[in-house]
């Protein structure tokens, strides 16, 4: 660090690997000429930056005009995470996603599950409180957890259950008999019946209470009685000391670490009462914090991170006339992850377990082969960058500015051995064909890395 | 302004003058299938033959039909099967590789089929039974290149004209693809184009009128690229148009525009007067009732909503096209039909009416 | 260890072969012997002169001559009127339902993988499980239990973007990264990750020499599936000791054009059977394979005018050496009365042909990898050993 209005780069790249998709460094540089606070202001202000326009993907991909494929709002959603001036946004969609996990697997209608995604950008980074309240309205929520059928007199207490356990407080918080009262008072929160899809295809639902069939009684939640609706039981659900711890390790293992940290979950927990359940000053805190800034290179890529990353650095699919976005979604569904259908309410299994031998070919061969090719946009712009850093190059100088120019990465000393002795003695000059493809062999190398699947 | 709503005499005389009844249903054709239906329809071409061909877009989700396939079906709802591409015989020719976006069609008298294809920057020209007779085009953006075209209309003198959606320009073809003459510039100013979608003629004066698709306008140009007028408006309190994708002309003058951001038809006179929107009423078809009574649960599911209302409506609507019986035909995309109705009418004699020049002021009786 | 190459005793394997998109069971196993059939299938039914007869009840779909065969051979089950309680027509739930053999909750793990985990409860094979297709289907994923995804033997690998001297340094670098270090690393996520690459490459070198070893007589058809069963019939014969393969055939969603989709599907079906046990067959490689072909649903007993729509009880096929073929399993009843929705009632849990390959042909107990107890069918299989 130099001046006291440049943040040093390494943490500007932390934070754009983990509060957005990752940056080369020619797009971190520029940054890194702002101060760190500016720059956390400016992901957590989303309304200062349009959200990207999505007229012309649907105008050259009109074998979507009809929107009958989850697929659809999938592809959709790379190419928003691709190209979007808001990414906090999108990754805590992302994050959402994998907490509040529903699925087009059981949903089906796949203008629900567009719906669904769209409360999750609308709402996931504003308040808790509105969140989970719009989460208990949602009509793809409401039959991915069977709440339709959650009767007056016959309860399904499916998502009284959820709620309590995966959205809000936790397993040890709460009785049977607060899911039971819970169940009790979302008696009645249901979905309008859709027209069928046959013959004419789908058709939108929409929330609806029913008070014929809604359980007007007293009941005791969480030590409080009354004759509680789901608002009710949503109000006290956010006041609970184990929601703002959920809350906070929500965020914590999402933008900091796979393994909890209690004494920073607590304090996270603090500004969630304070902020009175606002998202955005926890996560003000969160960026500002010194364990924030000192994670670095310890959470495992998701399949969706990974291949937003390698695009973003790659620069394909910022043009919606191209081709192919498409196999994005593939590609993550080989990894592993297939946005919009988590295979259970308890979303994928993250960490560690996003690396299993098939997944992790997969996920090699697709980095490796989009940063190996220097006809993509963004490979050649990354090439042309690392050249103008220095008249040649040794080996060891070319992989530093490789790992650099890829949004400052490191390498564990044991690959740098490894790559550094592939290479052997080098001297390589930019501006012919050879240097750009020692730069690629090493964008290749590092991609191939298990490091490269950490961030 | 007059002058702008009102063209001159010399070129109304050719336009009848017309006691407008509104439009009737007529029906609706098709269903949700890849077969018997019109899954993933953009575009229809009238045949020579009777058959409406509707043109799909090709669906990489299926994996299972990813060549170019016309839907064969008429007026009374009976579908022929598929007409899929071929060349020389070989299907394989024409996969998604060679032809991966089609979007728009027309055709001529002679049952001969037009489409862009906005991916191969071609247009293709092909028989009923899907043989290709042709295809041409450059890429580019230059005149007479194509980049990206989407709307296409024929010509009763052979020719052609294509709208280069990316290159935002409106251009005038012999039937071969040689390049008579053509218009058009990028940006939101009157006369210019922004990602032009459908264009259609005026049989009368021959102006081209083109869906300017992102500027949320249908424009009117002279065959030169002069510009005659912009519709944008339906007047104070109406929606203006939103994304129109296509436009046409019927043998009155009257205009039909699909609004599709507004899930509507929008028909203006010559003039550029609104007249009416259409927003789609099309009830259930044999087809669809008889794929509902194979699914006992959702005829029972139906008994449970009370606004059936909004299966009527047009969703997504991506063409429409008006025939020589003043049948207007939308392709109601989304819902995987044609809606079609029929503009009833009275034409007047010159004596019926008075001339527009002794129009001043409004009178009242 | 799994036994290699030159072993007298086999052990058992089984071939899954699913059957996307919702296969119409009436139209497989054809009721021809009941009028209300061509009552209900007015145009999508089959002439009783174009089947291949089973009985004075029963026929086969006319394409499907090598099941005509397998059956006259004593080797193919039919399991009729299949299904779940409170069936599903979503594809992908119902298939999810299938895979997991859970058809009350969303569970991520797979039956298949918990055979896996089974057969080799230490890990040692990579390759105890293959799946030739797109993606591991969740039958076999297992969080921690290795199962292979191949697209394509020949293209297998690591590092497939590059070829020559790139690639073979490339894979040489790769290996030499991720190989394990002598001490625990301090960072024991990538000590994960490297352990994880060093078996995935153990699974490329083993399945790398594989189609240059194989040879046979029989010529496959190009179409994927029959790609697929050929690849399956390399592994197998290379005795690297998998034991779990998977493929699949999709296009069954027979909504519309349903009589020429179907056959042309069942076809290829047909086909790609046939050859692949005349395959293994000339490799004296038959007898210790089984192979079970399923779907996610049946559809609707009415026609809807040229196709059927969603429905629920299916049927499954089981066929093998080991296989006692038959009619097992009553044919669900085409009665409205008795019909469930315009579907045929199921009457037989799926979970009981699981149990049955799970207990008579693995030897494993099949309560826990199916969640419960199902009824066997008895002597539907003969074991092995």
């Amino acid at each position: 660090m130099t001046t006291s209005t440049r943040t040093d780069i390494d943490l500007v790249a932390h934070l754009m690997r983990r509060a957005a998709f990752g940056l080369p460094a020619w797009q971190l540089e520029p940054l890194a000429e702002l101060r760190y606070e500016d720059l956390v202001e400016d992901l957590l202000h989303v309304e200062r930056h349009e959200r990207p326009e999505e007229d012309l993907l649907a105008r050259f991909h009109l074998e979507h005009a009809n929107e009958e494929d989850y697929w659809w709002t999938n592809k959709k959603w790379f190419y928003r995470m691709i190209n979007t001036r808001r990414p906090l946004e999108e990754k805590v969609a992302l994050m959402w996603h994998n907490r509040f996990a529903t699925a087009a697997s059981k949903v089906t209608n796949p203008l629900m599950m567009r719906n669904h995604l769209e409360m999750l950008r609308d709402k996931g980074l504003g308040n808790f409180h509105v969140l989970l309240a719009e989460l208990s309205r949602d009509p793809a929520m409401i039959y991915w957890l069977d709440q339709q059928t959650n009767h007056h007199g016959a309860i399904n207490e499916n998502y009284g259950r959820e709620l309590l356990e995966l959205f809000s407080m936790g397993r040890g918080n709460y009785t049977e008999d607060d899911v039971q009262a819970a169940a009790h008072a979302f008696t009645g929160w249901t979905i309008k019946q859709t027209i069928p899809r046959y013959p004419n295809g789908w058709y939108e639902s929409g929330y609806v209470f029913r008070p014929d069939d809604h359980a007007y009684a007293e009941k005791s939640f969480l030590g409080e009685s009354g004759n509680f609706n789901g608002s009710d039981v949503v109000d006290i659900v956010v006041q609970q000391p184990a929601t703002a711890r959920y809350v906070a390790a929500t965020l914590y293992g999402y933008f900091v670490a796979d393994d909890p940290d209690d004494e920073a979950i607590d304090a996270l927990a603090r500004v969630y009462f304070d902020s009175g359940y606002e998202l955005t000053e926890m996560l003000r805190a969160l960026f500002n914090s010194h364990y924030f800034k000192n994670a670095r290179f310890n959470r495992v890529r998701s399949p969706v991170e990974l291949v937003v990353n390698t695009i973003t650095l790659n620069g394909q699919h910022r043009d919606p006339y191209e081709f192919g976005i498409r196999y994005l979604v593939n590609a993550s569904q080989a990894m592993g992850q297939e946005p919009l259908n988590p295979p259970t309410v308890e979303g994928w299994h993250s960490g560690r377990e996003w690396i299993d031998s098939s997944f992790l070919i997969e996920r090699v061969n697709f980095a490796v082969e989009r940063l190996g090719d220097d006809g993509h946009p963004g490979v050649r712009n990354m090439i042309d960058h690392v050249g103008e850093m220095r008249p040649s190059f040794t080996a060891e100088q070319l992989l530093d500015a490789c790992l650099y120019e890829l949004g400052c990465w490191k390498l564990e000393d044991k690959s740098r051995r490894v790559i550094l002795d592939d290479a052997g003695e080098i001297n390589a000059t930019p501006g012919n064909e050879s240097f750009d493809k020692a730069v690629t062999r090493m964008f290749e190398y590092v991609a191939s890395s298990r490091e490269f699947q950490m961030a | 302004m007059v002058t702008q709503i009102f063209p001159s005499k010399a070129s109304e005389a050719a336009y009848p003058d017309l006691l407008r009844m509104g439009h009737v249903f007529v029906t609706s054709i098709g269903q949700r299938a890849f077969v018997d239906g019109l899954y993933g329809a953009l575009d229809l071409a009238f045949g020579n033959d009777g058959w409406y061909y509707v043109l799909n877009k090709v669906d990489a989700r299926a994996g299972l039909f990813e060549r170019v396939r016309f839907a064969k079906c008429n007026i009374e709802g009976k579908f022929e099967p598929n007409v899929y591409l071929s060349v020389n015989g070989e299907y394989e020719q024409c996969d998604q590789e060679k032809f991966p976006g089609p979007v728009c069609c027309d055709s001529d008298r002679n049952g001969t089929l037009f489409f862009t294809d906005e991916h191969a920057n071609k247009v293709v020209l092909t028989d009923v039974d899907g043989a290709v007779q042709d295809f041409w085009g450059q890429p580019g953006d230059e005149p007479g290149q194509l980049n990206a075209p989407a709307g296409i209309e024929w010509q009763p003198d052979d020719t052609l004209w294509v709208v280069s959606t990316r290159s935002s320009r409106v251009q005038h073809f012999t039937r071969s693809g040689e390049y008579l003459r053509g218009f058009g510039s990028v940006g939101n100013q009157p006369g210019q184009l922004n990602y032009p979608w459908g264009v259609s003629v005026d049989p009368f004066d021959h102006s081209v009128l083109v869906a300017d698709w992102r500027n949320d306008r249908v424009q009117r140009f002279t065959p030169d690229g002069e510009l005659l007028h912009v519709f944008d408006t339906l007047g104070p309190d109406k929606t203006p148009l939103d994304r129109p994708s296509d436009v046409t002309v019927d043998a009155h003058g009257d205009v039909y525009v699909c609004d599709r951001g507004n899930d509507r038809i929008v028909q203006f006179n010559h003039r550029g007067l609104f007249i009416e929107t259409l927003i789609g009423d099309a009830p259930m078809n044999e087809l669809g009732a008889n794929r509902l009574m194979s699914n006992p649960d959702m005829l029972r599911w139906r008994d449970y909503i009370p606004d059936l209302d909004r299966e009527k409506r047009f969703w997504r609507p991506t063409t429409v096209k008006v025939d020589d019986q003043f049948r207007v035909f939308v392709v109601d995309a989304a819902r995987f039909r044609l809606q079609v109705y029929r503009k009833t009418f009275r034409e007047l004699s010159p004596d019926q009416i008075d001339p527009v020049d002794t129009y001043t002021d409004p009178k009242i009786n | 260890m799994t036994p290699t190459n030159g072993n007298t005793i086999k052990d058992p394997v089984i071939v899954v072969l699913q059957l996307s998109g919702g296969n119409d069971f009436m139209n497989t196993v054809v009721p021809y012997g009941e009028p209300l059939y061509y009552d209900f299938r007015k145009t999508v039914g089959i002439p009783e002169t174009d089947l291949l007869h089973l009985d004075s009840q029963y026929g086969l779909h006319p394409a499907l001559t090598s099941f005509k065969e397998i059956y006259d051979q004593g080797n193919l089950a039919i399991i009729a009127g299949v299904g779940y309680p409170n069936p599903d027509r979503s594809h992908f739930r119902s298939m999810d339902i299938w895979h997991t053999a859970e058809p009350t909750n969303v569970i991520p793990e797979g039956w298949l993988g918990r055979i896996i985990r089974e057969l080799d409860p230490q890990k040692q094979n990579v390759c105890t499980g293959i799946s030739f297709g797109q993606g591991l289907p969740r039958a076999m994923y297992l969080s921690g239990t290795p199962a292979l995804s191949v697209r394509d033997l020949e293209s297998y690998g690591l590092l497939t973007s590059m070829s020559g001297r790139r690639q073979r340094r490339a894979i040489n670098v790769f290996t030499r990264m991720y190989a394990p270090e002598e001490f625990a690393e301090a960072n024991m996520t990538l000590g994960h990750i490297g352990q994880t690459g060093v078996d995935a490459l153990a699974g490329v070198d083993m399945l790398k020499p594989v189609p240059a070893q194989y040879s046979s007589s029989v010529e496959y058809a190009d179409d994927q599936l029959a790609q697929s069963l050929r690849g399956i019939a390399q592994v197998h014969t290379a005795n690297i000791g998998t034991r779990v393969f998977y493929a699949e055939l999709g296009g069954f969603d027979t909504h519309g054009a349903q009589m020429g989709t179907q056959t042309g599907l069942l076809r290829q079906l047909s086909r790609a059977v046939s050859d692949f046990f005349a395959d293994l067959r000339e490799h004296n490689a038959s007898e210790e394979v089984v192979m079970l072909v399923f779907t996610e649903f049946g559809r609707r007993v009415r026609d809807n005018g040229n196709g059927t729509d969603h429905g629920s009880g299916g049927g499954a096929f089981l066929i093998g050496e080991r296989v006692n073929g038959g009619m097992y399993a009553e044919y669900p009843s085409l009665d409205p009365a008795n019909q469930l929705s315009g579907d045929l009632h199921y009457n037989n849990d799926f979970r009981s042909i699981y149990s049955t390959i799970i207990d008579d042909w693995f030897h494993m107990q099949p309560e826990p990898i199916v969640n419960g107890s199902f009824e066997r069918f008895q002597g539907m299989i003969s074991p092995l050993n």
